[in-house]
């Protein structure tokens, strides 16, 4: 799929891997501090590579991904999850990470989905628009939930209608225990 | 706990990382020759050399190829580390790095020297407190790792020569040498206070040691004497400048108080805790006039250290807080400590709880080691405050809140032996009931000394557990009733139904209520919220106000009808009636004041709502429809039984700028809309104001703060002023929807929400006055 800009959106495929995993790490980690180890990209890719969407531009050049993943919660609602999501820098602003989000939204509703949801930085303001524009409420605060010391806000969206049968009381399936989905680096 | 487990798991690696080093004169010989090597372990375990078969099996996977069991979780695949990327593999050397710096840890240090080490430790340890790991902050010292690495068996051998001791140098080896011991003893208080808590490890602390020690073996009395011996060497030295000795002896002396206040068994301290860290308080302002005499040593510290820690992470970047910002820190880590012990001073159950709710609302929020401390005073010894049991807190707020002077409550019907007598049954049920109650009463408590973000998850959850709670207390209210030979209320009514008090259930209703309210109030305070939601979420804050209303006043009957009955009550059973209804009428008046404020609020928001004056969403989203963020944001009570949740149709219709509102006249249908809806909100603003200010006036006894009056005073104090900005912004607004006639309304007004922690009161998100740019 290409757009005006001569942008292509490709959905990712295993098969793909040692085309695009190298690049795909470097666009990510550039906005980390600590990189994460190829384990956790593959943990993705290999399980929900078709929830993985990359923005190239005509000469093949990796501008932004996103990355995520769908499964039933602790055995309740089926949750698609944003892991990450990165935009070159010189390229941000121009929607290329709402459009990255809402190819992944949809293919994760297509996937039955009842809910979605993701963590940003809460000092992130351009991410937060973008989620909040689509129609995603902040759920919780999470405190210094980054390496960096700050907090995160967690964001869900409900997708499905049969939400007050199916989500009953509060995030039974989401307990103080609960792990981060992705631990956090930043 | 898991902490153990990983330490365990870190010490294991380490050791098979020492036996592993003995084994191999070559560095890398392992890597050459794998199938061949032998693997002993210290710990006499049998090991299978694997590699042929691994190689053989990897040999026919593709890459990328996952090979994952269920087991393998996310978390696993975020734990691992790359050898070779030098930002995961802590032992990796770039180009012409070494292992270690070359700091000579003997150097004889210059007073303005020891002067700076000491307040760069202290921006490391304040570092700690703040939540950074101590492989980040403290640990990067090379002074303290001498002292603590290896292990000491005896005080005398945490040296910074841990060969022989060496005479001399005596600002190194006495004087900063007793420094050091006395911090690092001070984090063993800290670590052991805040472990023995509920407390949220990496979000509020990290409790990894490394495997290090922090001379948690030796007694602080021993520390405390080499202090005082620095002191007296300080003293001593005469060819020092007076500015210098005073520095140094300034610092030596902040340790030791502080290391006194720190004291891990309460009973030590609980008497004099006020004053032990006032005078840790005390001595700050000098500590902070002395600290340009100091000279920073930077080259004392080093991330390498990292390498010889017991740690999983990645080498991670050290932690610079700014000795300023270390010492406002420290300021109020002894104002909050000084404050803290006021908990002791017991004025009732509900006054602890309004401590410990104004002391957990104080922004900056006290530091996760003063939340444990609070915790700490709280409950120990087996008792509220050390000195209460839990039935008699219970019971001290069932009096207070529907039971006074009740028979339930009776301390004589334990000694009723007689099982047919009631009051033994009362006796029996009342214990179990106690017994059920304990833990989720202690949990509110419990729930607020948490981070503001995890006291609102918390209570999230266990607002689930009083809807049980409630549940099981109506049983039970209805099988007491044999015993107290209650008679029902009939209601007016043609059918006259019995209506019974419920007094227990109503108890834990009431509890159910105010932490609902509190998820909600949290909700505006941790900006959870958004714009557009404010007039729903305002309208629900007022919604659950008005069940309070409904509530205490149905407690209030109930109470009034007793105290009416034909008896002969004592002073003590009247002076316990009394409580109960002041303490109702401040709970009255303190719910109409919120369900007043939120309704005005609400009513602004739905009535600027079409003139998108704040920024705000587009009103159609993708992928979401207001039905299905009503559902996300009512997720917390669903499943509780009353108050009912509202519905979605009934919260879109109460704030919604068109249904039931007349047009004012000569206004177009939008600004006419509008003026009425204001109209609403401004009568609502007035009469919330004066329930606030009818609040402010009750004393510090009926108002349950007698030890915390002035957090208390200032909090209603706040919301007056919200509640005056609130009308400010009524009334400009008002202005605009009138003038405009026909001129779009955006043109005639602004608004704009107060940034972060700018709000008067946290609780009540009021937008800056709307300001009139019309002329």
């Amino acid at each position: 799929m290409t757009d005006r800009e001569g942008l292509q959106y490709v959905q990712y495929h295993s098969s793909k891997e040692s085309t695009y995993l190298a690049a795909i790490r470097q666009l990510i980690s550039n906005d980390l501090s600590e990189p994460y180890s190829i384990y956790v990209y593959r943990y993705f890719l290999y399980q929900w590579g078709d929830l993985c969407f990359l923005a190239l531009d005509e000469h093949d050049n990796m501008l932004g991904v996103v990355i995520s993943k769908l499964e039933p919660h602790r055995g309740g609602p089926m949750r698609g999850y944003i892991a990450m999501l990165a935009v070159k820098k010189e390229h941000r602003g121009k929607g290329i990470a709402t459009k990255l989000v809402r190819m992944a939204i949809d293919v994760m509703i297509e996937r039955d989905a009842d809910e979605i949801a993701l963590e940003t930085e809460v000092t992130n303001t351009a991410a937060m628009k973008l989620y909040e524009r689509l129609g995603f409420l902040r759920s919780k605060r999470l405190h210094r939930y980054y390496l960096n010391g700050n907090s995160a806000f967690r964001f869900v969206l409900f997708v499905k209608e049969n939400a007050f049968t199916s989500r009953l009381g509060y995030d039974e399936n989401d307990g103080d225990e609960d792990q981060p989905e992705l631990p956090p680096s930043a | 706990m898991e902490g153990d487990t990983a330490n365990s798991l870190a010490r294991e690696v380490l050791q098979l990382h020492v036996s592993a080093e003995k084994d191999s004169d070559i560095p890398g010989a392992d890597q050459r020759e794998p199938c061949t090597r032998q693997i002993n372990l210290d710990n006499g375990k049998d090991v299978q050399d694997i590699s042929t078969a691994f190689r053989c099996a990897a040999s026919v996977l593709d890459t990328g190829q996952l090979v994952k069991d269920p087991y393998f979780t996310l978390f696993e695949a975020v734990g691992a580390l790359e050898i070779m990327d030098p930002k995961m593999d802590s032992g990796y050397l770039k180009d012409s790095e070494t292992l270690g710096d070359k700091f000579d840890i003997l150097k004889e240090l210059l007073p303005e020297e020891v002067v700076g080490l000491m307040d760069q430790l202290l921006c490391h340890e304040m570092a700690w407190h703040m939540g950074h790991p101590l492989s980040q902050s403290l640990f990067t010292s090379y002074h303290i790792d001498r002292l603590l690495w290896p292990e000491p068996k005896k005080l005398d051998e945490a040296r910074f020569d841990r060969q022989a001791p060496v005479t001399g140098n005596g600002m190194l080896h006495v004087v900063f040498r007793a420094y050091c011991l006395a911090l690092v003893k001070c984090c063993d208080h800290v670590h052991r206070r805040i472990g023995a808590e509920h407390y949220y490890e990496e979000e509020d602390f990290v409790s990894n040691l490394y495997n290090r020690n922090l001379l948690s073996d030796f007694d602080g009395a021993q520390v405390e004497m080499l202090l005082h011996d620095a002191i007296h060497f300080t003293e001593q030295q005469s060819k020092l400048d007076e500015a210098w000795r005073r520095a140094i002896v300034v610092r030596l002396t902040l340790r030791q108080r502080i290391l006194k206040a720190m004291e891990l068994d309460l009973n030590l301290v609980k008497a004099n805790g006020v004053q032990l860290w006032r005078d840790c308080g005390d001595l700050l302002p000098e500590i902070r006039q002395t600290q340009t005499l100091g000279t920073p040593v930077k080259e004392a510290f080093s991330v390498k250290i990292q390498r010889k820690l017991a740690s999983s992470v990645p080498p991670r970047p050290m932690v610079e807080i700014k000795f300023e910002d270390a010492h406002a820190f420290l300021n109020n880590l002894c104002r909050d400590a000084a404050d803290v012990y006021h908990v002791l001073e017991y004025h009732g159950c509900s006054n602890l709880l309004t401590f410990t709710y104004m002391f957990q609302s104080r922004k900056p929020q006290p530091a996760i080691y003063i939340r444990c401390l609070l915790q700490s005073l709280l409950f120990h010894d087996m008792r509220v405050l050390g000195k209460i049991t839990i039935t008699t807190l219970i019971y001290d707020d069932l009096a207070e809140l529907v039971l006074p002077a009740d028979v339930l409550l009776d301390p004589a019907n334990g000694n009723v032996e007689a099982p047919h007598d009631p009051r033994f049954q009362l006796a029996k049920k009342m214990s179990g009931f106690v017994l059920r109650v304990g833990d989720p009463f202690l949990d509110i408590f419990r729930a607020i000394c948490m981070n503001r973000s995890r006291a609102r998850r918390m209570l999230c959850h266990l607002v689930l557990e009083w809807e049980s709670v409630q549940l099981e207390a109506e049983k039970l209210d209805a099988e007491l009733r044999q015993y107290t030979g209650e008679k029902p209320l009939m209601d007016g009514g043609p059918t006259g139904t019995e209506i019974w008090s419920f007094p227990l259930s109503s108890w834990a209703y009431y509890y159910k209520l105010r932490q609902m309210e509190w998820i909600v109030q949290l909700g505006f305070e941790l900006g959870i919220y958004q714009n557009d939601e404010l007039s729903a979420m305002y309208w629900h804050l007022g919604h659950l106000a008005g069940a309070k209303i409904q509530h205490i006043e149905r407690i209030q009957t109930f109470v009034t009808r007793r105290f009416r009955q034909p008896k002969r009550w004592s002073a003590k059973d009247r002076y316990s009636f009394q409580q109960c209804f002041s303490f109702l009428k401040v709970m009255l008046t303190e719910a109409s004041a919120t369900q007043w404020f939120a309704i005005a609020l609400s009513k602004l928001y739905t009535a600027l709502s079409p003139f998108t004056l704040l920024p705000s969403r587009p009103q159609r989203l993708p992928y979401s429809t207001s039905e299905l963020r009503h559902a996300l944001r009512m997720r917390p009570f669903m499943q509780l039984s009353i108050p009912e949740v509202p519905s979605y149709s009934e919260l879109a219709a109460a704030t919604s700028t068109t249904s039931g509102v007349e047009p004012s006249e000569g206004a177009s249908s939008t600004e006419g809309q509008a003026l009425s809806i204001l109209e609403i909100a401004d009568e609502a603003s007035k009469v919330g104001r004066k329930e606030w200010e009818a609040l402010s006036k009750f004393g510090a006894q009926a108002a349950r703060c007698v030890n915390c009056e002035d957090w208390w005073r200032k909090s209603v104090k706040d919301v007056i002023r919200a509640c005056i900005i609130c009308s400010i912004a009524i009334a400009t607004a008002k202005k605009g929807a009138m003038k405009a006639q026909g001129k779009p309304v955006r043109k005639m007004l602004e608004a704009e929400m107060p940034a972060d922690g700018k709000s008067y009161h946290d609780f009540w998100a009021v937008q800056r006055c709307p300001y009139n740019t019309y002329n």
